[in-house]
């Protein structure tokens, strides 16, 4: 009785997935397809009584394809539902804080991150956890989480780095974050598409700078580029601002790294 | 001067137009240094405010201390400043990532408005003190 919708759900879930790969890849919103997935996951729902296991991922699905339309409130809403209809609450968290920095939403994102309860989390979690901190700019937490994981290779290691240099002047992660999200709010002001890819750079000696990933001609990323200095330089004057820089990176197809899914739930 | 910011500038330029990834590395660290000679002739002609002798800071930064001392308008440019040196330092040391003509056309096209910017500064200076 239940095998049908759970496959369905399954298959609306990889058709998200797989609209998520493309808008990381072009850093464009095919917006008609996703509203239509949306109503179609909304019939889907229509049909499954309260309490059917598969409800709450449906609305997760949901609650993502919002982000993409960058409807901040219609996302959280629908996570929530998730949530109190049976998703856990580390990938509720997880998801909703993915979800707020694609709508540019920062300080919501950090808001569902510092609420989550991880004392029984196990490594993939820690993970999840620590690749959401990174792009809000929590880089000490983000540290902390990849190294408790087990996790230190790689990019991990810019992070682990960016966190030390933090470390060395007593920078804080909030500094850092109410930075990113002054930035956020020009890049989404003054660009077409939601947020979506980012780098991190971090050497000593040289510090720690964090780019958007924007999609358009370069006079506008140019004009994106300085009025988040002009932004950043009225707003804040600290020594953290020596040592962290925010910039645009222009958006080339297949470059990158893009934030990932960041949790795959399954049914 | 024998060699102007703005021919440091053609430079990048014209290696950023030729092909391959070594090229839009260098093309960086030309459009970095035509930009920093610039603003060292602005911060000179504007008599800005020497970085304190105690602080220890490297030539560059403290050339980017220098706007930063001298009000919001100037400190951002001193901001622009300091990310054009972090993407040169990411396009000279970071070699393991591949790095993009993109990003070299972005860092060029962002050094010509600030020097177009801190001409305009020092043109007006110079117009004052007629």
């Amino acid at each position: 009785m239940q095998g049908q919708p759970k496959l369905a759900i399954a298959g609306f879930a990889d058709q998200r997935r797989l609209m998520w790969d493309s808008i990381a890849h072009t850093h464009v919103v095919n917006q008609i397809a996703v509203r239509r997935l949306y109503n179609d996951i909304d019939g889907l729902l229509a049909v499954l009584p309260l309490g059917h296991p598969g409800r709450p991922f449906a609305l997760h699905e949901q609650a993502y394809l919002c982000a993409y339309l960058m409807k901040s409130d219609a996302s959280l809403k629908l996570f929530l539902q998730a949530e109190t209809e049976g998703l856990p609450p580390i990938a509720k968290a997880v998801s909703a804080a993915h979800a707020m920095y694609v709508c540019g939403e920062i300080k919501l994102a950090i808001n569902e991150i510092e609420h989550v309860n991880l004392d029984k989390a196990e490594s993939r979690d820690l993970l999840a956890v620590a690749d959401q901190c990174v792009h809000l700019g929590l880089f000490r937490r983000a540290r902390d989480l990849y190294l408790a994981a087990g996790s230190a290779e790689g990019y991990v290691e810019r992070i682990v780095c960016a966190a030390e240099l933090m470390d060395e002047i007593g920078g804080t992660d909030r500094e850092v974050s109410d930075r990113i999200a002054t930035a956020a709010e020009i890049v989404k002001k003054m660009s077409y598409h939601p947020l979506i890819g980012y780098d991190v750079f971090a050497m000593r000696d040289e510090g720690i700078l964090f780019r958007f990933v924007v999609r358009d001609d370069i006079e506008r990323l140019v004009d994106i580029d300085r009025e988040i200095d002009r932004a950043l330089s009225a707003q804040f004057d600290g020594p953290i601002d020596s040592l962290f820089s925010i910039g645009i990176y222009p958006h080339a197809e297949g470059s990158l790294k893009e934030i990932g899914d960041a949790y795959n739930v399954g049914i | 001067m024998s060699v102007s910011s703005g021919e440091l500038l053609d430079l990048a330029k014209d290696l950023v137009g030729g092909e391959g990834e070594c090229r839009a590395r260098a093309a960086v660290g030309r459009s970095y240094y035509a930009l920093f000679h610039e603003a060292s002739a602005t911060a000179e002609l504007l008599k800005l405010q020497q970085c304190p002798a105690d602080k220890k800071l490297a030539t560059h930064e403290r050339l980017i201390y220098r706007y930063e001392l001298s009000g919001k308008g100037l400190a951002a440019i001193g901001r622009t400043l300091r990310k054009q040196k972090r993407v040169r330092a990411v396009a000279d040391y970071d070699i393991r990532e591949e790095f993009r003509a993109g990003e070299a056309r972005l860092h060029i096209a962002n050094s010509e408005r600030l020097l177009s910017d801190l001409r305009r500064i020092s043109q007006n200076e110079i117009i004052g003190q007629v």
